[in-house]
């Protein structure tokens, strides 16, 4: 995709959601804030994993410690939710410093337990501790829920506006990044890392530059979602199955290690959830089927195959 | 004091030849397959359901449904090889990884639904509550001592399967070459599909025991997997001697844990997971393979 054309659907899609609350209801504007952000996170995921070969089951540390590191400089410290919010990313990638020095020594799939069995203790860490709450967690003051804006309505919208703003962008960025030389680098890593090596390229930074910089995101996008949520807890915070799993299946669903992956799964993933709202989790297990045949069938995702078969489309209209 | 202290380390011990148990499914199906299997744990605590609802529903020991859970779980496992993972045979090792996150899934929010979330625990009729007391101050759990002797025995029975029969031999054949082993009218896809029912098996066995022992509810897989992950790690990747001490050493750590503050258990044993991670990332019975 060219430069332009990525920026106009981008700056059609921003000015379209401006001015799309007007429109909607506010359970409404509370599913597209959820849908921003849990396609940020699938972005962030298929980054790391997809792009960078870092193929972490862990990411729900950071969403927990972003969330964490908000709550406790708000309720605790009484700073005001802005700071507060760039220093959970801060925090959480700090987290992630850590834990990169820990499971970088592990190899291909044991990395991936690795940083979950990682993301466990940290998770098991807050439970302990008593003074974020322990396994009840605590709720976030009513000052600071202000700060966000006085009235429900206006504070939704806030939310929906960050939430907005990062996940394009995440989006832009992630454009702009993979076309840059530690994109490039990036991939050329994924394909073949001795000839990435060979050309100069240093693997181990590149790879920890990414992790940090995605783990940082990562707890971002954590304390905006329990914002919305105005209480966190351990349980909630540190959930394998809803920040690290269903990300996951949604990138697969759609197309691990495609740009536009995280988007097709997320739209397909919401699409099924509403539709199955009525039966409980079963739309989890559906999720888990569909991404089980996908990578059977279709290694390239939704995403891929649409593109596949678009390609064959347009070659069957075109004049002899 | 000499005695709580060795009253902390035999009991942690006994705990880890339960750990080891649970973690040799995951072993053999890394060791044979290449195999990581997120959904272990989720596997285990499925067998520990299968043996409530059998033995409930059919009204017969659980012992007795352990046999039928047995066929089932090989059975299932065979299934899973044959039908799924077979198409997802990578150098790579991600597609499978990416399979078994999904079956996970699939698993914990299918119980869920079947069996709802209550914890339920598998009584053995007081068997399970009888202890030995050697002297005053160290009693060994009867359950604990029998959970003991069937991990050693599974274990070392395995390790003769896979070491010293023929079928063995095409294990590790097809893991090593699964080229040259072709050449000798090897299959690895038939051989696979009958290791996976040998972690089926496993499987079903670990998942008895788990019922008996703890309570459990179905998403009590991640914790299991996390438990079975570490002794894998502090053993070696993929080595069944290995697993063993690995479970020692964990359980034995959860035990001294518990022996300074309760609440420790755990995180004594994570701590050592973290220490060897950092200074012996290979584990200690660890060979370095490509």
């Amino acid at each position: 995709m060219h430069h332009k054309s990525f920026f106009a659907i981008i700056i059609v899609s921003v000015t379209i959601a401006i001015f799309a609350p007007m429109f909607l209801g506010r359970g409404d504007v509370r599913l597209l804030t959820e849908i921003f952000l849990v396609l940020t996170l699938a972005q962030l995921w298929n980054l790391l994993a997809g792009y960078g070969g870092l193929v972490s089951v862990g990411q729900h540390a950071f969403v927990g410690a972003g969330a964490y590191a908000f709550f406790v400089l708000c309720a605790q410290f009484g700073v005001h939710v802005a700071p507060a919010l760039l220093f959970a990313g801060f925090v959480s990638g700090c987290l992630a410093i850590g834990i990169y020095a820990l499971v970088s020594r592990l190899v291909g799939p044991y990395f991936s337990i690795g940083t979950w069995v990682v993301a466990e203790i940290v998770f098991l860490a807050v439970l302990q501790t008593n003074y974020v709450g322990g396994a009840s967690g605590f709720s976030l003051p009513l000052s600071s829920i202000r700060e966000f804006g006085a009235a429900a309505t206006t504070r939704e919208y806030v939310i929906y506006a960050t939430a907005g703003i990062m996940c394009f962008g995440v989006l832009s960025g992630n454009f702009l990044f993979l076309r840059s030389r530690f994109g490039l680098a990036l991939t050329a890593i994924r394909d073949d890392v001795a000839a990435a090596h060979s050309v100069g390229i240093n693997s181990d930074r590149i790879k920890f530059i990414l992790f940090t910089s995605v783990a940082v995101l990562t707890g971002l996008v954590g304390s905006i979602i329990f914002v919305q949520n105005l209480r966190v807890s351990p349980s909630a915070a540190f959930s394998m199955q809803e920040w690290t799993a269903t990300i996951i299946l949604i990138v697969v669903i759609g197309g691990i290690g495609r740009f536009e992956g995280p988007l097709v799964g997320a739209m397909f993933y919401f699409a099924l959830r509403e539709l199955l709202a009525p039966f409980g989790s079963v739309y989890i297990i559906v999720t888990g089927i569909v991404a089980i045949l996908i990578i059977i069938v279709f290694p390239d995702g939704l995403s891929g195959n649409i593109a596949a078969i678009s390609r064959r489309w347009l070659r069957a209209v075109r004049p002899l | 004091m000499i005695i709580s202290l060795t009253n902390a380390v035999v009991q942690g011990a006994l705990l880890g030849c339960f750990y080891a148990l649970c973690a040799a499914p995951l072993a053999i199906a890394f060791g044979i397959m290449r195999i990581v299997n997120i959904a272990t744990g989720d596997m285990l605590v499925l067998a520990a359901f299968s043996v409530l609802f059998l033995s409930s529903t059919a009204n017969i020991h659980p012992t007795l449904a352990l046999v039928g859970v047995v066929v089932l779980m090989a059975a299932l496992g065979y299934l899973l090889q044959r039908g799924i993972l077979n198409y997802t045979l990578d150098p790579d090792m991600m597609r499978p990884l990416l399979v078994t996150l999904a079956l996970s899934s699939i698993l914990q929010n299918s119980l869920l639904i079947v069996a709802s979330g209550d914890s339920r625990k598998v009584s053995i009729g007081g068997f399970e509550t009888m202890g030995l007391e050697i002297v005053n101050g160290l009693t060994i759990g009867l359950f604990p001592l029998a959970t003991a002797i069937a991990a050693s025995l599974l274990i070392w029975a395995t390790s003769h399967l896979i070491h010293r029969t023929e079928l063995g031999i095409f294990f590790r054949a097809a893991s090593d070459d699964p080229d040259i082993a072709r050449a000798f009218g090897i299959n690895e896809r038939d051989v696979f599909s009958k290791a996976f029912a040998v972690v089926g098996v496993l499987t079903a066995i670990a998942g008895a025991f788990l019922a008996v022992k703890t309570q459990f509810n179905p998403f009590s897989g991640n914790d299991r997997l996390i438990y079975a992950f570490q002794v894998v790690v502090l053993g070696g990747l993929g080595s069944l001697r290995g697993v063993f001490l690995g479970g020692l050493i964990l359980g034995v750590a959860q035990g001294l844990g518990a022996y300074f503050h309760p609440s420790l258990q755990i995180v004594m044993g994570h701590m050592v997971f973290v220490a060897v991670l950092i200074f012996r990332p290979t584990g200690f019975f660890g060979a370095k393979r490509n």
